[in-house]
């Protein structure tokens, strides 16, 4: 068992800024209360946060830690398969260093959760792992192998391929993106039919396909979009087929939030900060304001290595600046991105049955002169500052 | 006229947070203390518990060349060949891109900006502001530096292509034969150049300013490189800087001994390359403690424009000292870029290049109240604004 005193906790589900004990027992949080140490009057350790504040990990729902590494060009950088724009069955998992230096930057920011995914040069690039950020192997660090789609409709498609494949344009973005899902529900269809019916023979193994059909059974899809015009292309075709999806990046949301608030989208936002490109000429932290104004829950997203996942609290700090509150830029990378991703039964919060992901900030968390001093993973310190 | 009451001045030249005033007549700083009679037909700020500092300095930036919104804009490498000495970056300046609105908003009142670091020698950087009545009175000068690359940008551009540079020696031999051949040119040129006869070399008549005094920007992140740069520019005796100067902080005896001025960053953001790999916000704290003069960069759009206040935030957070930060976003930005007889500190003569702070400018919630360049207040802030105007884009 192990205790951490004397917390200013914010554990984003109804405790804000209250002095609180955390008991941890077996990687999981056990109690929050007064006083803890009388409470369980046993051999315990104990780790005295001095009143500082403390939040769950931050959870980063989408980005390329370990997939595309810290410093190195090629050797290091498996983030993009730019040899086929359709590529379903590819895994983020099979390319994840647990050595990249991003790990490390990922618990000096505080981040303890992270999806981590296939880059942006495709149209369907494959499956999204959730990781803990610490850990030797990579079946150390795996929450769910294959947690998510990840889609992309943004000019580093139409970049990689222009003048040697199709998509050159969005019209071909837009079709590929719909024949293989097309060929998916049909191959799902079959499938399934197969399944429940032993004489069927089930459809010539595709495996593509064969990944891809997964979304017909609710698997999330993440869809990265940047201007206003693709969100409006990705809601349509998700819509069309009835996908699980949640819009990624959405640099242009804040243009749109009426459309965004109609359609029900969940928005993982970011980074609202850093090198613009013609795409992402909008590209500002008012975001995060616009979208609470408009009463739509956004989840946060540094899009690590695009932003350093390091600064993952000064992300959400510049969008505070803006407007955002405090509480909702909290949430935006904790519980919401938590519940966004399908992994708010574990992280995103402290509570009773969670998991032990804890940080210990040495001043308020949204504050460019604030770090995260411990981190905590399933209830062992992973990092100290 | 214009007079600015009861701010808490940060001149950079000594005055540290007391109060005082500052008139400004013609576009100039004419006074700066205690102005006790208000003169007729002036205009008065009350700053009274406002930091006021000199606007903002970026030494070293691409904003107006790297263009934002469409490929057709990027002008910011030309790199068709390794050394184009006859390149000036205000030729391909926009003018009006939107990066410069939001450059004032930040208290960003003066750019240096130029072409980048594909080629060994890629052109001259120019200094300007970032709003005034018409392009030609931005200018504080077209051609202010020259700019030369070492590491591998330049060998990565041409070596993948399997053209020269493909190796550091090869960038080196570059730039050494350019040097050779502008100081010869520069020779007969003294002696010969009214001659009619004179056989003349477009981008050799650049270069050979450089042995005029002209300073040259050498981009330079890994040791290696950096002393590369040193020994060269010790050869030929140039005026020179160190663009990035990422392993600075690993060899500062080195830089010391040479009185070697560095522009430090981009430092935000992951390290992307290898020769950034050391990369540490800690650098800003060990160059001050050694006494190099350095300044913060943002190299824009890489850090953007709008990220300079948080860059140096992080490094006061890493122990530069306060102090030091803003002399490194102003008057040292300025003097490694030979423009601060015109901008860079809050003194009589110089321009009237003003920032009053909402808050104050290294604070997390940093707020630029209102800017001033060349005695025109260019922006008042409004409640909730965007870092974009979306107008204009």
């Amino acid at each position: 068992m192990l205790i951490i005193r004397n917390c200013n906790l914010i554990n984003m589900a109804g405790i804000y800024e209250e002095k609180k004990d955390l008991v941890v027992e077996n990687g999981k949080i056990l109690d929050i209360c007064d006083n803890a140490v009388n409470k369980y009057n046993v051999g315990h350790v104990s780790i005295d946060a001095c009143g500082h504040y403390v939040t769950p990990g931050l959870v980063e729902p989408h980005c390329q830690l370990g997939v595309r590494e810290q410093v190195f060009r090629f050797e290091g950088d498996d983030a993009n398969e730019s040899t086929d724009p359709i590529l379903p069955q590819l895994r983020a998992l099979d390319a994840i260093n647990p050595a990249d230096e991003g790990f490390q930057m990922a618990l000096a920011g505080g981040v303890t959760t992270a999806v981590t995914c296939p880059g942006d040069a495709n149209l369907i690039g494959g499956t999204c792992a959730a990781i803990k950020t610490s850990g030797k192997t990579v079946s150390d660090l795996t929450m769910v192998p294959e947690l998510a789609f990840h889609m992309c409709l943004t000019d580093d498609v139409r970049n990689t391929y222009s003048g040697k494949r199709s998509p050159k344009t969005r019209l071909a973005s837009a079709a590929l993106i719909r024949e293989a899902l097309m060929k998916a529900r049909n191959y799902h269809t079959l499938w399934k039919l197969a399944e429940s019916d032993p004489s069927r023979k089930p459809p010539k193994f595709d495996m593509k396909l064969h990944s891809l059909m997964r979304v017909y059974d609710g698997m999330p899809v993440k869809i990265t979009v940047k201007r206003s015009h693709d969100m409006t292309t990705a809601i349509r075709i998700a819509e069309e087929f009835g996908l699980n999806y949640t819009l990624e990046d959405c640099t242009e949301s804040w243009l749109i939030p009426d459309l965004l608030k109609k359609h029900h989208v969940k928005c993982v936002v970011g980074p609202s900060y850093g090198q613009k490109s013609n795409e992402s000429r909008y590209r500002d932290p008012i975001v995060g304001s616009v979208l609470e104004e408009h009463g739509i829950t956004f989840a946060a997203s540094t899009a690590h290595p695009r932003m350093n996942i390091e600064l993952s609290a000064i992300h959400l700090t510049l969008m505070y600046k803006k407007g955002l509150t405090s509480m909702a830029a909290l949430e935006s990378a904790t519980i919401n991105a938590a519940r966004f991703c399908g992994l708010d039964q574990r992280v995103g919060s402290l509570e009773p049955g969670k998991d032990a992901d804890i940080v210990i900030w040495d001043g308020y968390p949204l504050d460019y002169y604030s770090s995260a001093s411990t981190v905590l993973i399933e209830g062992k310190v992973v990092y100290q500052k | 006229m214009l007079l600015i009451k009861n701010g808490q001045l940060i001149t950079m030249t000594g005055i540290y947070e007391q109060t005082g005033d500052i008139l400004v007549e013609n576009g100039k700083i004419s006074q700066v203390g205690k102005i006790n009679s208000i003169p007729a037909d002036c205009e008065v700020i009350d700053a009274a518990g406002r930091i006021v500092t000199p606007g903002l300095v970026d030494a070293h930036c691409h904003i107006g060349l790297w263009g934002t919104a469409s490929s057709a804009e990027m002008d910011g490498n030309e790199n068709t060949s390794p050394a184009l000495p006859g390149l000036r970056g205000i030729d391909a300046l926009k003018w009006n891109d939107a990066t410069f609105d939001v450059a004032v908003r930040h208290g960003v009142t003066t750019v240096v900006t130029g072409p980048g670091s594909s080629n060994i020698i890629g052109g001259t950087f120019t200094a300007i502001k970032t709003a005034g009545k018409d392009p030609d009175s931005r200018v504080i000068c077209q051609e202010i530096c020259m700019k030369m690359a070492l590491g591998e940008n330049p060998k990565v551009n041409y070596g993948r292509r399997n053209m020269a540079p493909k190796t550091r020696m090869m960038s080196a031999a570059i730039m050494r034969e350019q040097l050779f051949k502008a100081r010869e040119y520069y020779e007969k040129y003294k002696e010969h150049g009214e001659d009619p006869d004179f056989p003349f070399d477009f981008h050799m008549h650049s270069l050979m300013r450089i042995f005029d005094g002209m300073r040259v920007k050498i981009h330079a992140h890994q040791a290696d490189d950096i002393q590369t740069a040193i020994r060269i520019a010790n050869e030929f005796g140039l005026r020179f800087s160190i663009e990035h100067c990422t392993d600075g902080y690993l060899i500062v005896d080195d830089l010391k001994k040479n009185h070697v001025q560095c522009l430090l960053g981009p430092t935000v953001g992951g390290k992307g390359k290898i020769e950034a790999r050391n990369k540490t916000f800690e650098a800003g704290r060990i160059l001050e403690n050694a006494g190099i003069t350095f300044g913060l960069i943002t190299d824009a759009p890489f850090v953007p424009i709008e990220g300079q206040l948080l860059q140096a935030a992080l490094y006061v957070k890493n122990g530069l000292s306060r102090e030091m930060a803003l002399k490194c976003l102003t008057i040292n930005n300025a003097v490694i870029t030979d423009i601060d007889s015109r901008v860079g500190s809050l003194e009589p003569g110089k321009d009237a290049d003003i920032v009053i702070w909402d808050v104050e400018p290294l604070a997390t919630l940093s707020q630029a109240g209102i800017v001033i360049i060349d005695g025109q207040i260019v922006y008042k802030r409004k409640a909730g604004e965007s870092n974009v105007d979306y107008q204009k884009l």
